[in-house]
């Protein structure tokens, strides 16, 4: 390819430009330095786009959005797409229950979305556990707090600091939701209630850890959550477009094949067509796992880097299912922007299933119409569903049955969703898609094409890996954003690992050095 | 008070640090297997190198090739009836690709001795058809990319009763659906509808025929001829025909391959059938029109000349000349610049680039832009004319491999 389609050398490679990539990018662009962001695909994002078939545009992963918004007021991702780089998004906010359905309990239902609803509606159901519902959402609560006061002061905060303004977090960190929820004395089939919200974080209540599980939770009962307008690829393309405008580069149709190393640290790439660019600085959106196991010379990696890395229990993946139905949502009655379906309240069993190729018991569902009257032509509606797999579970299957058993399983979750609903959907779809761990491979490339990078173990999450983040770093100039950065796996917390990744090549940049 | 003390969580935290230390400290430094990630490389490969294996002529102007995987490479992707590959091509200066439909089986190409064939018409004045013609014999290596496209049977979408509508070259996806569903499903039944010119236009006759009468439970054909040999009817594709040779139209998933004049029509003719839905009618991408003046929407004032487009790919720019009748992407490949393309319909979005300034046309019949990239000026060049001159940015593009 022709010589100087790149510079020699850059403040900063990004590689790749899902959201944590874009958001790093972004943010050291803002502050001066000169980023380029590389990304293999021909469009920006990762798992955050969409794509079109027919007369429809579906959103890929990205049901709603949290931390837009913030108990007190507006959110952290608020402050950085408006404050900080002035993108023109506007996201409409949810305003009706989520549908929730419980089968094996007869249970079909609207939970409310603020949190004095939902707790009376709580009791109103398991009397009596309204006070023991509200002490543990308050402390919920207090993760989230913890969590924002943390990405406010771009996670430069002292650990005694920590404790003194956010003990909470701190008392929880070594702790399960269970061993949370059994303190606070909440009665089963309230707890039930509240764990609806499983089907997002994939873990078994005690094995994961509280204040991610907590976090979330604040998010969806205390503070408003929005939706994505033109789908989730507005903000990758535009946050793309402000990359450039801020005098940062981006490259599609480019991979990073090689991380050269020097003494320790990072000292370049090499693309795919051997173009080499130099840099002291790399933030990988690619997992841990393809970068020390693909792309660093073995001779460079310590062996601490791949113990590190196998210590960690890989996270899940998605089999998901983009509909596009032939009549209106009013006509269908898919009345409601979010959906839970699920068997009973046995988590652990559903966990443990997830491991086999079977029809999924817990799933959720998303109809953007009701919210989002633009989202697909007039007369139609797009059903997403979704449901978490391990992808290991899809390793046998060959390449030639991979389209029949995806179209099984998805046709398990379209006919239990018929049923609960009593909507008969399959008459209805005029367009359809359905993504296995296979398709995520494909397209963002992920080990094991998982979506959510490693699992929430109490060991492996947030304050631990800060406090463990310095000392494990095993390549000088190599931080990891996205799913894989600092916080948890998901849309905000991508964004926001972006941007903290980057705080201490900025504030180096303004003490004077490159 | 919390019911969450701070002492003792701070020892659960000691704790889990020790853990976390003891997982590394117990943890084996083996690199790990990315099983999905090999099984995804191998259903889509990067690329495609493969081997022209026989030419059979099916008349004057139609030739299948049959190719097999290159003798260094692994087996060939696996596929549904209906999806096309890539060819890649390097004609002169210009790195150019085309879609062409496989219009072999998909059990065909499983195996070691497994196959794609496609079926290529030659265009007069065709650019890459006519290389076709004039190069590949046994043994010319092809690169290619794919399978890609959407055009096949869903088992989640369609009815099972299939009506396949196919216009001269068009049947191609639809002798791979007849040798597949004969082959290896008894589900679905489908029934040919085939317009053809005259007698010596229709493909594959002998070979359908045979299908059919071996599975006449399963198939069924009826050709239609604008110059019918005797004893055949005369006439054209339409609702007549269409209406005529089908008990109903409900309850039937209609694919529809053949020319966009065809297309055109037929968009017309189904309206008098009444009561069709769209989820019905399922037609494949042909490509650029063969002459974009005479579309419905090509605007009155706009003319036929010589503009200048000036492309940006990262730090580089080139001043190219492009005609107004020609697509972006054309007067990219003439002047030899590298952009990816794959359906050449619009549909895709491999060609995505960014329209900084001037005006143009866009076919917008399978325009498969995203909302966001409608409001950012992103075009796809496989499907816009330059009616003044333009700055378009365009992506990075790999060269093509070997060969
Ligand atoms: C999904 C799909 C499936 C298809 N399946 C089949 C199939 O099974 N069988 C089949 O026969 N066809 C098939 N086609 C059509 C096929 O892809 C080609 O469009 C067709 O073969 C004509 O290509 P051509 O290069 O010969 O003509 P074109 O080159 O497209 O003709 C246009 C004109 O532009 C000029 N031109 C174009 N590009 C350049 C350039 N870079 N430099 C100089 N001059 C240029 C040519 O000289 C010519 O005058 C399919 C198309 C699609 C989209
Ligand atoms: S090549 Fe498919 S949209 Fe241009």
């Amino acid at each position: 390819m022709d010589k100087g389609m790149f510079n020699e050398h850059y403040d900063a490679v990004v590689i790749g430009s899902g959201m944590g990539g874009l958001s790093a990018g972004c943010n050291l662009a803002r502050n001066g330095l000169k980023p380029l962001v590389l990304e293999k695909h021909n469009l920006p994002g990762g798992v955050t786009t969409s794509f079109v078939r027919g007369r429809f545009e579906f959103e890929i992963s990205v049901q709603c959005i949290t931390e837009y918004g913030n108990i007190e007021g507006m959110g952290p991702i608020y402050k950085f797409f408006h404050d900080e780089l002035n993108l023109d998004l506007e996201f409409p906010k949810m305003n009706e229950g989520r549908f929730f359905s419980m089968k094996d309990k007869d249970l079909k239902t609207v939970l409310p979305l603020k949190k004095d609803e939902l707790i009376a509606f709580i009791n109103h159901r398991v009397p009596g556990s309204a006070e023991a519902v509200r002490e543990y959402l308050d402390f919920c609560d207090e993760m989230l707090r913890a969590i924002n006061f943390i990405n406010d002061n771009d996670a430069q905060i002292k650990p005694m600091e920590l404790i003194k303004k956010h003990k909470g977090i701190v008392a929880a960190s070594g702790l399960t939701v269970k061993e949370v929820t059994d303190k606070f004395k909440i009665p089963k089939e309230a707890l039930d209630l509240l764990d609806i919200y499983w089907t997002f974080t994939g873990l078994p209540m005690d094995m994961m850890s509280f204040p991610v599980y907590g976090t979330v939770l604040s998010c969806m009962s205390s503070t408003p959550v929005y939706a994505p307008h033109k789908t989730t690829f507005e903000v990758s393309a535009k946050m793309a477009e402000k990359l450039t405008q801020l005098g940062g580069e981006i490259a599609y149709n480019t991979r990073v094949d090689k991380i050269l190393v020097e003494n320790g640290a990072v000292c370049g790439v090499v693309t795919n067509r051997g173009e080499v660019i130099k840099t002291k600085h790399i933030y990988s959106n690619a997992l841990p796992h393809n970068v020390f196991c693909n792309m660093i010379d073995k001779n460079d990696l310590p062996v601490k880097a791949l113990k590190q890395l196998n210590m960690r229990v890989p996270g899940t993946s998605f089999l998901s299912l983009y509909i596009g139905l032939d009549k209106s949502h009013e006509e269908l009655g898919l009345n409601h922007y979010m959906y839970y379906f699920a068997k009973d309240g046995d988590i652990n069993r559903a966990y443990r299933d997830m491991e086999y190729l079977k029809p999924s018991e817990y799933f959720a569902g998303m109809c953007p119409n009701p919210l989002i009257a633009d989202a697909s032509p007039k007369g139609t509606s797009i059903l997403h569903l979704e449901t978490i797999t391990k992808s290991s579970a899809w390793a046998s299957v060959t390449a030639k049955e991979y389209y029949k058993t995806k179209c099984e399983l998805g046709g398990a979750l379209i006919d239990e969703a018929s049923e609960v609903l009593d909507i008969p959907l399959r008459e209805h779809i005029e367009e359809i898609e359905v993504c296995a761990p296979h398709t995520f491979a494909r397209y963002i490339g992920s080990f094991m094409g998982n979506v959510y990078a490693y699992d929430h173990r109490v060991f492996d999450s947030v304050v631990i890996k800060a406090m463990t983040q310095e000392k494990e770093r095993p390549i000088h100039g190599l931080s990891f954003v996205g799913n894989a950065g600092l916080l948890i796996a998901g849309f905000p917390s991508s964004i926001l690992s972006g941007k903290l990744a980057t705080v201490e090549q900025v504030e180096e940049y303004k003490k004077g050095g490159r | 008070m919390s019911k969450i003390k701070l002492i003792p969580g701070l020892f659960a935290l000691m704790r889990m640090a020790g853990t976390r230390k003891k997982r590394i400290k117990e943890a084996d430094f083996k690199i790990r297997n990315d099983i999905i990630g090999q099984i995804a490389k191998q259903m889509h490969p990067e690329s495609l190198s493969l081997v022209v294996h026989s030419v059979r002529a099916e008349n004057e102007s139609v030739r299948t090739y049959r190719l097999i995987s290159a003798p260094d490479s692994t087996s060939l992707p696996v596929f549904q009836a209906g999806q096309y590959i890539s060819i890649k091509l390097k004609i002169g200066k210009s790195q150019t690709s085309r879609a062409y439909t496989i219009s072999s089986a998909p059990y065909e190409a499983e195996g070691e001795n497994g196959y794609y064939e496609i079926t290529v018409r030659k265009k007069p004045g065709g650019l890459v058809s006519e290389y076709i013609f004039d190069n590949w014999a046994e043994g010319v290596g092809v690169n290619a990319t794919g399978p890609h496209g959407d055009f096949f049977y869903s088992p989640l979408r369609d009815y099972k009763d299939i009506v396949a509508i196919a216009g001269g070259a068009g049947i191609t996806p639809f002798r791979s659906m007849i040798k597949q569903f004969a082959e290896k499903e008894h589900e679905m039944n489908l029934t040919l509808l085939y317009g053809c010119k005259n007698e010596n236009d229709v493909l594959f006759e002998r070979e359908i025929d045979e299908i059919i009468k071996t599975h006449p439970s399963l198939f069924r054909r009826v050709n239609v001829y604008e110059n019918a040999p005797e004893g055949r009817p005369q006439g054209y594709l339409n609702a007549e025909f269409i209406n005529s040779n089908l008990e109903d139209m409900q309850n039937k998933t209609f694919f529809i391959c053949g020319p966009s004049v065809m297309y055109e029509f037929l968009r017309k003719e189904f309206l008098k059938v009444g009561n069709l839905r769209r989820k019905q009618l399922r037609y494949e991408v042909g490509g650029a029109p063969d002459n974009v003046t005479k579309r419905k929407d090509w605007p009155a004032n706009a003319e036929c000349k010589t503009v200048q487009i000036t492309v940006y790919i990262q730090n580089i720019s080139y001043d190219i000349p492009a005609s107004t009748i020609e697509t972006i992407l054309t007067a990219i490949e003439r002047a030899g610049l590298l952009l990816d393309s794959q359906c050449r319909s619009g549909e895709c979005g491999i060609c995505r680039s960014k329209l900084n300034e001037g005006d143009v046309y866009i076919i917008t019949d399978n325009d498969g832009r995203r909302a966001a990239d409608k409001e950012l000026g992103y075009i796809h060049p496989c499907s816009t004319y330059p009616l003044s001159d333009c700055r378009v940015t365009i992506p990075p593009s790999n060269p093509i491999k070997g060969r």
